[in-house]
């Protein structure tokens, strides 16, 4: 078993021809990781991802192989195939937040997808839109509109990819939706397997790679509570602090409270109850 | 047309294809929209066969980095700002980050980019990650 790399929240690990995406407790706000970690955050979004792989199985192909880890990593890794990744971040948006907003305030587009007149911060879109972004190594992602995507990867693929990024992040808001929870938004990774498959990668529909937010106190023209690291992010923003690291330590108060709405989001999405031995 | 599964990162033609351009004597610059670069390898790969993709362990190693949430939030509200914070003509800092001006050398319409040149150094304050600086 190799490390091969340690990211802010999470690790990834080779096993022959196998990775192993290992989550971290570590939580970032502001891109930048704080030193506290919130004691089983790893697990609970490991297993939340995974409860997604099966939930939208019927609808793409993923990379899970399976869970089996070494012990120390039980619950919060999971066995992967090793891909090939397309150079595109693959972006549905439900709700205006973020860049999203951004481009929309500066532009009336979002990735050269027109959009009415009016919206405000936290509007639902008419339907989800498909807003991809480049997925550089060096510099900013920028948006891209899907004209680009096909001269990238060709007319088949990009068709076939944008269909199945709107279908799952419809899928998951339909499912979120029932349970009280708002997916805003969300990114997705596809690869290819060595046979030349598509295959859906990565993490899907966790809270670092969507914005959930509480439909019960969802109110466009505002910034949107952020379901999970709401708590972090509230306590944070009281602080004389620049949002550069080093990141402050967490209280532990804010720790516990936003442990335990981690797990309520985990349990209300997925309709399960969480075990600490999970 | 790419039927053979072969596959090279468009971002490393960029790079190899400056270095050749500057061994015969040439200057290259990345437009602030550099879509027009990437675009272009990525066609130039799929004429010749090759499928554009990214190692798959750099792609989860920068996923792992930046959760999406935080760098889409981050990328807004720099976005916002460099529109009203953009330095005055005569200063040398940028009125984001504070760092010199040029030293992000064209890309994403950065503040810094007003002169070009090229980096190694990372931008923590807008989430910037330099690119290997060519030669």
């Amino acid at each position: 078993m190799e490390l091969i790399h340690s990211g802010k929240v999470r690790d990834v690990y080779a096993d022959g021809d196998d990775l192993i995406l290992v989550a971290s407790d570590r939580v970032s706000v502001y891109d930048v990781v704080l030193p506290t970690p919130i004691p089983g955050k790893g697990k609970i979004l490991t297993q939340l991802s995974l409860w997604w792989f099966d939930q939208l199985a019927d609808v793409f192909p993923n990379h899970v192989i399976g869970t089996d880890v070494p012990a120390e990593w039980a619950g919060r890794a999971v066995r992967c195939r090793r891909l090939e990744m397309l150079p595109v971040e693959w972006i549905a948006r439900g709700y205006l937040a973020g860049l999203g907003l951004q481009q929309y305030r500066a532009k009336g587009t979002v990735s050269g997808v027109p959009l009415p007149l009016g919206l405000l911060e936290g509007s639902k879109l008419p339907e989800p839109i498909f807003t991809p972004t480049t997925k550089a190594t060096a510099g900013h992602d920028e948006f891209i509109t899907f004209d680009d995507v096909v001269d990238q990867i060709g007319a088949d693929t990009a068709a076939r990819l944008r269909d199945v990024t709107l279908e799952i992040y419809r899928r998951g808001a339909e499912i979120a939706a029932e349970r009280g929870i708002i997916i805003a938004d969300t990114k997705l990774e596809f690869g290819r397997a060595p046979d030349g498959t598509l295959v859906l990668a990565d993490e899907v529909l966790t809270s670092d790679s969507s914005r959930f937010w509480p439909a019960d106190s969802w109110e466009p023209g505002r910034t949107q509570h952020a379901l999970d690291k709401q708590f972090v992010r509230d306590w944070s923003s009281t602080l004389d602090w620049d949002r550069t690291p080093p990141g402050p330590p967490i209280p532990e108060d804010i720790v516990q409270a936003t442990r335990t709405r981690y797990i309520e989001v985990y349990e209300r999405i997925t309709g399960l109850t969480w075990k600490e031995t999970q | 047309m790419t039927t053979n599964r072969q596959y090279f990162d468009p971002e490393h033609l960029v790079r190899e294809v400056r270095e050749l351009l500057h061994a015969h004597g040439l200057d290259t610059e990345i437009p602030g929209d550099a879509q027009l670069t990437r675009t272009g390898a990525s066609m130039l790969l799929r004429g010749l066969g090759i499928m554009p993709g990214m190692d798959g362990v750099d792609a989860l190693a920068r996923a792992m980095d930046k959760p999406w949430v935080d760098t889409d939030d981050l990328l807004a509200e720099f976005r916002s700002a460099e529109t009203d914070r953009r330095p005055a003509e005569g200063e040398t800092r940028c009125g984001v980050c504070g760092h010199e001006a040029g030293l992000h050398a064209g890309r994403s319409g950065h503040p810094c980019d007003v002169v070009f040149g090229d980096s190694d150094i990372d931008c923590a304050c807008t989430g910037f990650v330099a690119a290997e600086p060519i030669r």
